[in-house]
């Protein structure tokens, strides 16, 4: 059974065209190339961390 | 490395089945499978490009231009994004209205929120009308409906929704929801059972051939009979009526055409006597204008003979013939200007001083006792120049012929006409006034 109220409250505003900019600054652009990286980068220097 | 080329490969793969789904035309599916692409590679151009031309397709134009903006900076050349941008500032109209179907959307969408559903319907059927494709708009609108149990509009709302996006999960949903409600998905169900199902036939459904029988010759005759007589029945009652029909429109069709000849025939005819009419017209008024000029020459010329003629005789001493011919003339006859202009100086010579001449002869014959010629003379002076001396003169002249009713016509007009005058005391006394 469907409760119409619930299911309109779910319902966000579109995104208007003036808002755009914010939109694009606020997009997370992060991939898993930049995650994969950072993982990497963060278990390298905790290597020379131990090795010291 | 080598987790770079796989991250990428898996970008693709996710891309890839994107571009399917999308050619499907589950925008939905394709959707989140180019966003889990994107989150793989955020350089995989076409990936952003599709999502952004799905968001646009849905009637996310604001969604669709980010994805557009961000894939053009991510790559500036060679970027189809760049083309979709350009066309749509080209025609501004577009996008202009898209801003205000969204503020509409989203004015519907705080209507519904805060259960004022008639103007939120309102405001979304505005926005249906001018973006047909905006899913989120449909399917808001299908629930208020739902929510209403307004199932048939509800339905259509959702079958737009499923025309644009075949898969749409809320879609879809809803309308398993309005099927059930309508009475549909049973239909359905059962359909689709008649169609894949494969019963067993039972002993009812085996079909049981007639014996064949045997007819005898009367009964041949009889059906031979019977047949001729549906034959001439059907023939009567079917095609006669479309064949006496056929015979009475192509009848009907020859008469038209008979009737159209004949009508372009009279239209020709009164055509032709209107023209006829008309020539005729012009014929009379030519002849009209043709008389009036021969009578106007002749008129000329008869006012020429006669202003001549009394140039004649009064230059030959003849003033007698000079003044009946100025008499006899009808001045206002005269138009021409060159005849006009003799006319007058022959009036001049003739009120000046012919008068006096002719009423000198006058008085002359009378001495002489040629009372008739004395009469004519006078009555010639009087007429060309009324003088009262010489009116009283053919009056006095009138009386003594015996001619009273003349005579007093006279010394009444003296009387009337010139009463200072020593005349018309004269002309009183002998009236008797």
């Amino acid at each position: 059974m469907i409760n119409y109220e619930e299911e309109i409250k779910r319902f966000k505003p579109s995104l208007d065209v003036d808002q755009i900019e914010d939109a694009i600054v606020k997009t997370d652009l992060t991939d898993m190339h930049e995650i994969m990286t950072k993982l990497i980068e963060d278990a390298i220097e905790l290597k020379k961390d131990n090795d010291k | 490395m080598n987790y770079d080329i796989t991250l990428d490969r898996i970008a693709n793969c996710y891309y890839n089945l994107g571009l399917e789904r999308a050619k499907l035309r589950d925008l939905s599916g394709a959707a989140e499978l180019l966003k889990k692409s994107l989150l793989f590679n955020k350089y995989q151009i076409d990936a952003r490009n599709l999502l952004g031309l799905i968001f646009f397709e849905c009637g996310e134009t604001a969604d669709a231009l980010t994805q557009w903006v961000i894939s053009n900076n991510l790559m500036s050349e060679n970027n189809i994004a760049d083309y979709y941008l350009e066309e749509i500032q080209r025609k501004p109209a577009i996008l202009r209205i898209c801003t205000d179907n969204v503020n509409r959307y989203n004015q519907a969408l705080i209507y519904a929120q805060s259960n004022n559903e008639d103007l939120a319907i309102m405001q979304l059927n505005q926005v249906i009308q001018d973006s047909p494709n905006y899913v989120k708009a449909h399917i808001l609108l299908s629930l208020l409906y739902m929510k209403r149990e307004q199932w048939v509009k509800a339905g259509r709302s959702l079958y737009k929704v499923l025309k644009i996006d075949r898969n749409n999960p809320k879609a879809l949903v809803l309308m398993d929801e309005v099927k059930q409600r309508t009475g549909r998905k049973e239909v359905e169900q059962s359909k689709l059972r008649n169609a894949f199902s494969h019963r067993k036939m039972t002993d009812d459904d085996v079909i049981v051939p007639q014996e064949v029988k045997e007819v005898s010759p009367w009964m041949v005759v009889f059906y031979i009979l019977s047949g001729v007589v549906l034959s001439l029945f059907t023939f009567n009652l079917l095609i006669l009526p479309a064949k006496t029909r056929a015979l009475n429109a192509s009848n009907n069709q020859e008469l038209i055409s008979y009737t159209d000849k004949l009508d372009l025939a009279n239209r020709e005819i009164k055509d032709l006597n209107e023209q006829y009419s008309t020539l005729e017209k012009q014929y009379q008024e030519a002849a009209l204008q043709i008389q009036q000029f021969q009578n106007a020459n002749e008129s000329f010329m008869g006012q020429y003979r006669a202003l001549t003629q009394i140039n004649q005789a009064y230059d030959s001493g003849d003033i007698v013939l000079a003044a009946q011919l100025y008499t006899g003339l009808n001045p206002s006859q005269i138009v021409d200007d060159n005849l006009l202009s003799q006319y007058q100086s022959i009036k001049h010579i003739m009120e000046s001083s012919v008068y006096q001449e002719l009423a000198k002869k006058a008085t002359d014959a009378w001495n002489a006792g040629d009372q008739q010629n004395a009469g004519e003379l006078y009555l010639l002076s009087v007429t060309i120049r009324e003088d009262p001396e010489n009116m009283f003169l053919l009056a006095r002249l009138y009386q003594s012929m015996g001619r009273s009713d003349d005579a007093n016509t006279l010394f009444d007009k003296i009387i009337g006409s010139y009463p200072d005058s020593s005349y018309a005391e004269k002309a009183r006394s002998i009236r008797g006034y």
